[in-house]
């Protein structure tokens, strides 16, 4: 049977579509009752229908692509990344940092030809790979780019003028950078894009996709985010088991019992969720065996020097494992019918009050070669140029050390990589790693020069959205004057 | 003989039921009267099979079957698939009428005894298997079963007796046309009762006409019957008049909000006294330092047991945590004391702590010890503990030092307001956010606060002897646990504060605040501490925050302002002029009319998190660990719940978190637990049930460590008393709300087991626990 053919389906709008796809207010509607509940139980060729019955105006011609958010939790340490080397700016840096300063001698240079003559940049070793693909044109640094309600002044600053709301908390400014709201907010801007995309693809279920478990950055408000996990769906064993608990029955009263929701509320969320899983485990775990663009490759079990001493091995590696079920997804997306996607990794630790000369280039070496790996894997399948991964972080910290880390800051530097990234280049203005400079709000705490709302448009453009819809993504856009940043 | 490959063929048979239930099928069996003998006035109680309410997933159940058994041989055809309605209050019906005892319920005027046969049959030429019943050899029905999918076929008869002889006779074994004629019977159900084919003393009479009840070639007690026959059996002893009464279904509840989960001999004892009276026992119970003496003991089985030894493990501390929840008769304390730990979070995922396990069991020894104590030790013994030292890194922080531009260390300052106390915004007494003049939420404090603060928490480093609280100490040197003779347990002593090490400048907190306070410059540390600390405690956030959280973690997700508000009060005031007596929140938590509302409304309660679900397992099933330390300290991490190894200091999931797109996001209705909910972890934890209730959880290094052999519901299923069975997980797992949907599920796992000995009635214990751990229902503590 056809799910087009399914009266429900034929002959509901649009707009019940999505809700039925996301699940939304889906058990309530249905008129059989909660057991009953039509939408839930059309299962993924539903949903499927369900996108084709609706165009966005975002321009999703010209293939497939997939925006990658890697999210470093804990707020990265920036300055430590992308550091001035030429003598006046390295002398500066040097002095504020202290004890967290690298030596000029592990810094590798990167070409830069934005900040104005005289100044230079370098990365530090344990960023090697990154630094490789940055001077192969494949990624590009974002100088100092935080959230902001609208541009504003040290001296706005000072008097708490147009700020952002709980600045320097972790999770509100996690929740911040991805959905321009502290904690609580109701969507984030992957989200709210996939809100916009979703209905180019075959499976909407697949729009916005996390390998690091909940995000808001991916929740919009008819997509729900798809949870992988970082070795793959997780399938429901039982269900395929004829003989579970030894009973010839016992299966296919499971699947009632997962399925089944009552009408308490905890229950009828829960069984939303676990009809997605059963729903989308097999579909997935078929297509990321097979994936249209070709298998994406193991990660190497090698153990790999670093910089900085120890050794990694990306086979075991949290991040790399989450980029590559990411990858898979990938390859699989356009056999899937799938045009526009978004997804999640993350890693976190990088909340470095302490021992960052220790931990932090560990991080680093982790974040290089994982994203490296994802590059050349994504290349082998021929998908590099359909994907922009970007970084993104709590804040940016302190330029002061406390005397073994740095604290909660504000701006950060970041990176974009891909095919289609312009990359070997930094752009927004680097500002001068001083203490009380007019970027400088106080112990090295950076004023962002760049908004992420302008990060997020540029990416939004790349990915077909139009003007009128990225400002629905990012309804403060337009307090800014610059929404395209150019770095893809 | 009609069927030549039994065994086989019965397997098959079973495959082909399992596939039509769940896509709904392809059969369309017609609902037909069966050729009836029924006694007059036999209810007409119709049910589905379970097809019906399954929800499809490859189109509309157009072809669920539907059976009735009719007093007047009309064909009952209104109860058609597609109205699920009615087919869902047919099987309400039946339930009732089927699984309650009559006589015991406020309807039983009106509830007519009943017998029911569930049963379905291969058909052959179009007829199906013709079915006679005899009670103590009288014949009371006979019905031709047509279903394809198990359904019940209902009569009126007096409930059976114990000791009734029950015959159910298959009359018409054929094979038409190819086609091989058989019966399968699930069970037969008599008021409480419901009796397996299999249960012991049955047999198997096989032959036609009185060759059935011959005596003669006879067989073990079955279900499928391929040949005419008579499955003769003798009725077992009923159950207790009310297997679920009132009372036990209450303590249960509450042991579900108080304890780590009920046991039988829990719930047996807490219906005899009041959860008030309980508490007062649970509360005389004394603190012990059980973890740290767990770590102790390991680290006294020798060097190689203590940090950087090859058999030091930091789970160490995780498995005391399960043995705990297992075994430990201050179920309360530890229950409050994991309340704790989730909002005065420490976690192992850092690996600063991975060598500091006996630091670490410290540190919840301390959560236990305070849990019935006042917050302000609470908040200070968290403060000077080694561990939060190390994890929110102001062990060793150093004061500022204006030549260098060096700034303390933030970290800790900014985690102890925003999540220890008093939270970002301040808040009215209910839990509401106050709103200033333009309606906005008013912040707690500002980054200047945190400032200030941070220098407060300078100077505070390892408990070495005063004599040697020195720079290098403070700085550099770690306490050597390595070997027994090195080790002056430092590190379950208090940080102190080294001199010359701390800020002696004045610190200016919450300025314009009520709580604002001014520590001067040249103050000792140990009073700037005891200054700031004072300000925390005092300030009226303390209640409703920390309180919510509380509630939220033994109760429920979304409590209502003025549960919260009763719970700030009590902790302003515990009525004897004492701020901060969590022994009297805990109390007024529990024994609030909100909690012990035993008929909660819609929206009440929480999602269980997944150690909560394990742990009510462990209690409620006995498990046992084969090397007596509970190896389970990797469970769960697929489940984002692994013990102690929260992602941050905010812990496994937030109090203030929403699930978007959901029932809940309408009204802003908190749910913490589904932060960590999602399409793997649900799948996962289908998996974690059936692993632990096959084989069971933890791991030796070579087998599984913990697990339960289910004795007393193994021994009900061989009694053959499937409804004790159901009554017994009901009642330790769901305290007495299973749905009858659930209770039917479970039902319809049971009797796909075969076989009547010891192996096949574990597994139908098994079977039921399962499926019940699996459910929705079992996820969600109202």
């Amino acid at each position: 049977m056809s799910a087009m053919s399914h009266p429900n389906i034929r002959n509901a709008g649009r707009r019940q579509f999505l809700r039925a796809a996301s699940g939304l207010a889906a058990a309530a509607a249905s008129p059989f009752g909660p057991q009953f509940n039509a939408p839930l139980a059309l299962g993924l060729a539903g949903l499927g229908a369900v996108a084709a019955q609706g165009a966005s105006a975002a321009d999703t011609s010209g293939g497939y692509k997939a925006l990658v958010c890697l999210y470093m939790a804990g707020g990265n340490d920036s300055h430590n990344w992308v550091v001035p080397t030429d003598s006046s700016g390295y002398a500066d840096y040097a002095a504020v940092r202290r004890e967290l300063a690298w030596a000029q001698a592990k810094l590798l240079p990167i070409t830069s030809t934005s900040q104005g003559s005289g100044r230079a940049f370098g990365m530090p070793l344990d960023l090697q790979p990154l630094q490789a693909l940055y001077e192969a044109g494949k990624c590009a640094v974002v100088a100092n780019v935080g959230p902001l309600e609208r541009p504003v002044t040290k001296a706005e600053f000072s008097a708490s003028n147009n700020l952002p709301a709980k600045l320097f908390s972790h999770n509100d400014q996690q929740s911040n950078w991805q959905s321009l709201s502290p904690e609580g907010a109701s969507s984030g801007w992957g989200g709210r894009m996939g809100d916009v995309l979703m209905s180019a693809n075959q499976y909407p279920v697949f729009t916005a996709v996390s390998a690091a478990g909940n995000a808001v950055f991916l929740t919009g408000s008819a997509v729900t985010q798809y949870q992988v996990g970082a070795d793959g769906p997780v399938a429901v064993g039982g269900l395929g088991n004829n003989w579970l608990t030894g009973s010839s029955s016992a299966s296919g009263a499971l699947r009632r019992v997962l399925t089944s929701s009552g009408a308490d509320p905890f229950q009828v969320e829960y069984a939303r969720v676990m009809q997605r899983s059963i729903d989308t485990s097999s579909t997935l775990a078929v297509a990321l065996a097979a994936p249209a663009g070709g298998a994406v490759a193991a990660l190497p079990s090698n153990n790999i020097a670093l910089a900085s001493g120890g050794s990694l091995n990306l086979s075991t590696d949290s991040l790399a494992k989450q980029l590559r079920v990411v990858a898979q997804m990938i390859a699989a997306g356009p056999g899937l019918g799938m045009k526009r996607q978004v997804f999640m990794v993350q890693l976190g630790g990088f909340d470095s009050h302490a021992n960052q000369m220790r931990d932090q280039p560990l991080l680093m070496s982790r974040v290089a070669w994982a994203s490296s790996w994802f590059m050349s894997a994504l290349a082998s399948v021929g998908m590099m140029d359909s994907v922009t991964l970007f970084t993104a972080s709590d804040f940016g910290r302190t330029l002061a050390s406390n005397g073994a880390g740095s604290d909660h800051g504000w701006g950060s530097h970041h990176f974009v990589a891909g095919g289609a990234v312009k990359g070997r280049n930094i752009y927004g203005r680097f500002p001068l790693t001083a203490l009380g400079t007019a970027d400088d709000i106080g112990s090295g705490r950076l004023l962002p020069s760049t908004s992420v709302t302008e990060y997020a448009a540029t990416l939004g453009r790349w990915m077909g959205l139009t003007p009128t819809e990225l400002t629905t993504v990012l309804p403060n856009l337009g307090n800014f004057s610059l929404p395209a940043q150019g770095f893809v | 003989m009609a069927y030549p490959h039994t065994l086989i063929a019965g397997l098959l048979a079973a495959a082909v039921v399992l596939s039509g239930c769940g896509g709904g099928g392809g059969s369309t069996p017609e609902a037909v009267a069966p050729a009836t003998a029924a006694a007059p006035g036999a209810t007409n109680a119709a049910s589905n099979a379970p097809a019906a309410t399954a929800p499809s997933t490859s189109g509309p159940s157009t072809s669920a079957p539907v059976q009735s058994a009719t007093n007047g041989g009309t064909p009952d055809l209104s109860a058609t698939a597609g109205d699920s309605a009615d087919v869902s209050q047919a099987l309400a019906v039946r339930s009732q009428a089927a699984l309650v005892t009559a006589g015991t319920t406020a309807n039983a005027g009106t509830t007519t005894p009943t017998l029911t046969l569930r049963a379905r049959a291969d058909l052959a030429g179009n007829v199906g298997a013709l079915v006679s019943l005899r009670i103590d050899g009288a014949t009371i029905a006979t019905v031709e079963v047509r279903s394809v999918t198990l359904a019940d076929y209902t009569f009126s008869a007096p409930t059976l007796k114990a000791g009734a002889k029950v015959d159910v006779a298959y009359t018409n074994d054929a094979a038409v046309g190819g086609q091989d004629r058989n019966l399968y019977i699930g069970y037969l159900i008599s008021g409480d009762t419901v009796v397996l084919p299999s249960l012991p003393g049955a047999i198997f009479d096989r032959g036609d006409g009185a060759a059935a009840f011959d005596g003669a070639d006879t067989m073990a007690g079955r279900g499928d019957l391929y040949w005419s026959g008579a499955l003769r059996l003798i009725w077992p002893g009923t159950a207790v008049a009310d297997p679920l009464p009132p009372a036990k279904t209450a303590a249960s509840r509450f042991l579900l909000q108080a304890s780590f989960g009920p046991t039988t001999a829990e719930i047996t004892r807490l219906a005899g006294i009041t959860p008030a009276s309980w508490i007062d026992q649970q509360m005389a119970l004394p603190a012990t330092p059980d973890f740290v003496n767990h770590v102790q003991a390991k680290y006294a089985l020798g060097d190689a047991y203590r940090p950087g030894g090859s058999k030091y493990d930091p789970g160490f501390v995780a498995q005391k945590f399960w043995a705990n929840v297992a075994q430990s008769p201050d179920q309360l304390r530890k229950r409050v004391g994991f309340a704790l730990h989730q909002i005065f979070m420490v976690s192992q995922q850092d690996s600063n702590l991975y060598f500091q396990a006996r630091a670490y069991a410290s540190y919840l020894d301390t959560l236990n010890k305070n849990a019935f104590g006042n917050y302000r030790t609470l908040l200070e013994d968290m403060a000077l503990s080694p561990a939060m030292g190390i994890y929110l890194s102001h062990m060793r922080n150093r004061k500022e030092d204006a030549a260098t531009g060096r700034m303390p260390d933030e970290n800790f300052a900014r985690e102890v307001m925003q999540l220890f106390s008093i939270g970002l915004v301040e808040l009215n007494t209910d839990g509401s956010p106050k709103l200033n003049a333009q309606g906005k939420p008013i912040e707690t404090y500002t980054n200047a606060d945190v400032m200030a603060l941070a220098k407060v928490f300078t100077g505070w480093g390892w408990a070495y002897p005063d004599a040697q609280l020195d720079e290098q100490n403070f700085r550099w040197s770690i306490p050597d646990l390595s070997t027994a003779a090195k080790d002056t347990g430092i590190d379950l002593l208090k940080m102190k504060a080294y001199p010359g090490m701390a800020s002696g400048a004045e610190k200016r907190l919450f300025t314009g605040k009520a709580n604002a306070v001014v520590i001067p410059a040249g103050a000792s540390a140990a009073e700037g501490l005891r200054l700031a600390l004072d300000a925390l405690y005092r300030h009226a956030n303390v209640g409703p925050f920390i309180g919510r959280q509380l509630i939220q973690r033994l109760v429920t997700s979304n409590p209502s302002p003025a549960y919260v508000a009763r719970v700030a009060a009590v902790f302003n005031n515990n009525g004897a002029g004492v701020r901060g007596d969590l022994a009297a929140v805990v109390r007024a938590v529990l024994l609030d009319t909100d909690a012990r509302n035993n008929a909660p409304p819609v929206g009440f309660g929480k999602l269980r998190e997944p150690v909560l679900r394990v742990a009510q397992w462990l209690r409620a099933f006995g498990a046992t660990s084969s090397t007596g330390d509970f190896m389970m300290a990797w469970e769960l991490d697929n489940q984002s719940q692994r013990a102690f190894n929260a992602p941050s200091v905010f812990s496994y999931f937030r109090p203030g978190y929403v699930p978007p797109n959901t029932s809940f996001a309408a009204t802003s209705a908190t749910a913490p637990e589904f932060q960590i909910v999602n399409e793997s972890t649900a799948a996962a934890w289908v998996n974690t049930a059936e692993q632990m209730v096959m084989g069971g959880l933890g791991w030796t290094g070579s087998a599984r460590d913990v697990s339960s052999t289910y004795t007393a519901q193994a021994a009900l299923a061989g009694a053959g008393n499937l409804g004790g069975l159901l009554d017994n997980i009901n009642l330790l797992l769901l305290a007495g709300r299973m749905s009858a949907e659930l209770r039917q599920a479970l039902l319809d796992a049971v009797i796909g087991v075969g076989g009547s000995d010891a192996a096949s009635q574990l597994n139908r214990a098994r079977a039921a626990t399962f499926m019940a751990m699996a459910s929705n229902e079992f996820l969600v503590q109202k």
